[in-house]
């Protein structure tokens, strides 16, 4: 065999993510920042309910997910997630407009990773989703 | 549930046994149980009461359960009205994420009685109580609430404020919407969400 080592060299599959958000502009704002040729895979969840179906079909790498949303707001779902054992460990990014210090102790408190205030720049987004899932940044 | 006991042998024509009315005290005691199964079946049961805004009102501002949550606002809504409306607004402003949606929700779903309401939160001072109540407008298209969105959108200063607007008016806005989003873009030139927010909502609307 003549192949050099590059023959080995499999390129890793794009880091998958799940964007929850009920605003249609702000998931398609994450969408177009993150999936870019060599970013991430994408799908999106309108809330946490439609989230935790998602998850639990995954895997992902990271979830990205609003607070305000209907019939299951962030807080619930991420308490859900980290009780439900198959997924309990996925990584959690929460970004919301709630800007007190009450409201992120209470997302850390539950199990959330990293807590960011909207407005969230492109760059900001694919520096903290390629620090949290290890990814090379795109 | 403790339940008031129809009395022995009574039972409808036909053998089907008497429809039973919960106690008020019952009911009170049950929206405090420990188990949200049991105050949910007592959330339900608020309704057969003439005081039954200030019963669910009350247990609204400490229910942390989101089911429960749910079936208290559902009861408001079914209630109607402008007291039941005046009882859902406070909540908009409740720490609790469920509870915040599901009043805005509600209020959305309960038409002309939410009205005023609707004109006095999306002017409140918190951005928050802004942000939730643009919800209220969601699937009023083309009325009073469109104007109202895009006349404050004209002054509105939080950028979180305009895209919770921005994305309710691309979905409710009429042609002449168009014109309010551009105006907002020339204001605040510099915040490549909110470019992004008007770009993709001119995109959406209607053309004609």
């Amino acid at each position: 065999m003549s192949h050099g080592n590059d023959a080995h060299i499999r390129p890793r599959p794009p880091k998958r993510l799940l964007v929850v958000d009920d605003a249609a502009l702000v998931r398609a704002y994450y969408r177009q920042a993150l999936e870019q040729p060599g970013g991430y895979t994408v799908d999106e969840a309108f809330n946490g309910i439609e989230a935790l179906e998602k998850a639990l079909s995954g895997p992902y790498d990271l979830i990205l997910v609003d607070v305000n949303m209907p019939k299951m707001d962030g807080l619930t779902f991420v308490r859900t997630l980290r009780t439900t054992e198959e997924i309990a460990c996925l990584p959690v990014m929460m970004t919301s407009t709630l800007n007190r210090d009450k409201d992120i102790a209470a997302a850390r408190a539950l199990g959330v990773n990293l807590y960011l205030v909207k407005p969230i720049s492109a760059d900001d987004l694919r520096l903290f989703a390629a620090i949290m899932t290890g990814a090379t940044e795109p | 549930m403790p339940l008031v006991k129809a009395p022995s042998g009574a039972a409808a024509p036909g053998g089907t046994p008497a429809k039973t009315t919960p106690s008020r005290d019952g009911v009170l005691a049950d929206l405090n149980a420990d188990s949200p199964n049991i105050r949910r079946v007592a959330a339900r049961a608020c309704r057969a009461f003439p005081d039954a805004i200030a019963l669910i009102a009350g247990r609204l501002e400490v229910e942390e359960d989101t089911r429960v949550v749910e079936v208290l606002v559902l009861n408001l809504v079914a209630i109607g009205g402008p007291a039941a409306a005046a009882a859902l607004a406070p909540l908009l402003r409740s720490d609790r994420a469920g509870c915040r949606f599901a009043a805005a929700e509600a209020l959305a779903d309960m038409g002309p009685d939410a009205l005023p309401f609707f004109d006095t939160l999306i002017r409140d001072p918190d951005p928050q109580v802004r942000i939730m109540a643009a919800e209220i407008a969601r699937g009023r298209a083309g009325g009073a609430a469109v104007q109202t969105l895009e006349h404050l959108l004209a002054t509105e200063e939080d950028i979180n404020v305009c895209c919770a607007f921005i994305d309710v008016l691309a979905e409710i806005g009429t042609v002449e919407t168009a014109a309010a989003l551009v105006a907002v873009l020339a204001r605040i030139p510099d915040n490549p969400f909110l470019r992004f927010s008007v770009e993709t909502a001119l995109s959406r609307l209607p053309t004609d």
